[in-house]
């Protein structure tokens, strides 16, 4: 058996990636599926090829400096990735105020064909994705890592290096906002079970 | 529904890459991990019989979407163009076979397919398990990829087939053109080294798109014939599929272990699949850095792959 598949804890990988290099392809096998479906949702599927490997060549290079006692690396990929993100603001929000305008999701219809044209005509989603693009790029992030990524909210400050409670605050400030455009009460904002994680 | 559900819903439809969408991004991470090695990082793709396989087409469609294991649908368009059959019995040399395949080649001009159209291949293969130390079962992995243009840019399929109407005659300006055409995926190839030119030639000679353009498919076989240590395998090999076939190899280098085979149809010259096959007796038992931990025999088969169908379809998820 090969001995690379024993290793089980992402920390473990890490460090013995120090010394083998090649280990860290483990990382790449366990979390590029879900790094590369969270960057299609932003910024699209051709994209997200490009981030994704970008993603993992970027924690590559940087391991030394990884805390080996978070024994998760999702959060930092996922951190990783936000910062890429972050320098295609432009292109994303670009995408977001074009459904917001037209109904009609560019991002969407990077994976879907185009005979389903009538999947990406999202009108639905229209004001949803206006809130989006007004937001701050920092509101966004700790968002959609929320939202899309699953992150509770300590992997979330741990992914975006901030504070607990700076996260709790541009959360509720991200979704006071959306709320807003989507026409409900913001004083509403304060889901116990968000709040909890 | 609160405004999270709500969040959660936008673009939930977004596709799980599947392994030969992200064998790109692995490869970069693996080249960077192991200082760059070009002969190192070709061969880790071919270690896993469909990325062999899927490399082919992934070089020619970098933005391709790429959907496995959906539901049973119909419709389709024909294939395409074939070569004619061939009047001659086997020749005697892989210079000889080629120039066949070459001239059979060039008379074809297909129909170029609809912007709006995808293009399906179906694959066999197997490759050498760990546990066992012997080839594996042979299992099918299906693909769709599109055709056209995506929100407006240069179809990856357009970009490639003015590039095989434009391709040089000489072996190193073939690999040297598709370097430039696509900076970032044939950036490890040597143009010099001949196994470099016969693992690009080959993986395109192979793909869906070529025999479209026949003059560039004539180019490939002709660049191929070119190569020093080009020569037939002595015997015909099965593939993954059955079929009996010739097959072209490089005579491997003292310190190789491994060589590659194109596999062609003798009667219609078509590239049909592959094999990598040990060039030489030897062990290597490091199980993390050898590509197949063990003691192998000249002549055992590590991986081998063929194509089943590839052909244009009217709509993603169809079978011809």
């Amino acid at each position: 058996m090969n001995r690379a598949i024993a290793l089980e804890g992402d920390a473990e990988v890490v460090h013995r990636s120090l010394a083998q290099p090649e280990l860290f392809a483990l990382l790449y096998d366990r979390y590029a599926p879900d790094i590369h479906r969270y960057a299609a949702r932003r910024l699209g599927d051709g994209a997200a090829d490009d981030l994704t490997a970008e993603t993992f060549l970027a924690a590559f290079r940087t391991r030394s400096r990884y805390d080996l006692s978070r024994e998760n690396a999702r959060p930092w990929l996922y951190g990783i990735a936000a910062n890429l993100i972050g320098k295609q603001r432009r292109a994303e929000i670009r995408g977001l105020r074009a459904l917001a305008r037209t109904g009609t999701d560019p991002v969407a219809e990077s994976w879907v064909d185009r005979a389903d044209s009538r999947v990406v005509a999202q009108s639905a989603h229209a004001p949803l994705a206006g809130a989006l693009a007004g937001l701050s790029a920092g509101d966004r992030h700790v968002l959609l890592l929320v939202a899309w990524a699953d992150l509770s909210y300590p992997e979330v400050a741990e992914a975006l290096d901030i504070p607990l409670g700076t996260v709790r605050s541009r959360l509720n400030r991200a979704r006071r906002k959306v709320r807003s455009a989507l026409g409900a009460d913001p004083a509403f904002v304060v889901d116990t079970s968000e709040v909890a994680q | 529904m609160d405004e999270m559900t709500k969040v959660r819903e936008l673009r939930s439809e977004a596709p799980t890459p599947d392994r030969a969408r992200l064998a790109q991004g692995r490869m970069r991470l693996v080249d960077a991990a192991e200082g760059g090695g070009s002969a190192w990082r070709m061969a880790r793709l071919r270690r896993d019989w469909r990325l062999a396989a899927a490399g082919a087409a992934l070089a020619v469609a970098a933005s391709a979407v790429i959907a496995v294991n959906v539901a049973d649908s119909s419709g389709g368009s024909d294939p395409g163009p074939r070569p004619a059959a061939s009047q001659t019995a086997r020749p005697g040399t892989a210079q000889e076979f080629l120039e066949a395949a070459a001239r059979a080649a060039e008379s074809v001009k297909g129909a170029e397919p609809r912007e709006d159209q995808w293009y399906y291949t179906k694959h066999i293969g197997a490759s050498v398990e760990r546990d066992t130390g012997e080839l594996g079962k042979s299992t099918t992995d299906e693909d769709w990829f599109t055709a056209g243009s995506q929100k407006g840019e240069e179809s990856d399929w357009t970009r490639y087939y003015a590039l095989l109407k434009g391709l040089p005659d000489d072996p190193e300006g073939i690999v040297k053109a598709y370097q430039k055409a696509y900076p970032n995926q044939f950036d490890m190839l040597d143009p010099k080294k001949p196994a470099d030119v016969f693992y690009i030639a080959q993986a395109l000679a192979r793909s869906p798109i070529t025999p479209l353009e026949g003059e560039g498919q004539a180019k490939l076989y002709r660049a191929l014939a070119k190569l020093p240590g080009i020569g037939l395998v002595d015997r015909p090999v099965t593939d993954a599929a059955g079929r009996e076939t010739v097959g072209i190899t490089l005579k491997p280098g003292p310190d190789d272990r491994y060589r590659n085979e194109m596999l062609m149809l003798p009667d219609t010259y078509q590239v049909v699949g592959s094999r990598m096959v040990v060039a030489r007796d030897f062990t290597d038992n490091n199980e993390e850095t050898a590509f197949f931990p063990g003691t192998w025999k000249a002549g055992d088969v590590m991986t081998t792959s063929a194509d089943l169908v590839l052909t244009f379809v009217d709509e993603k998820n169809a079978r011809p």
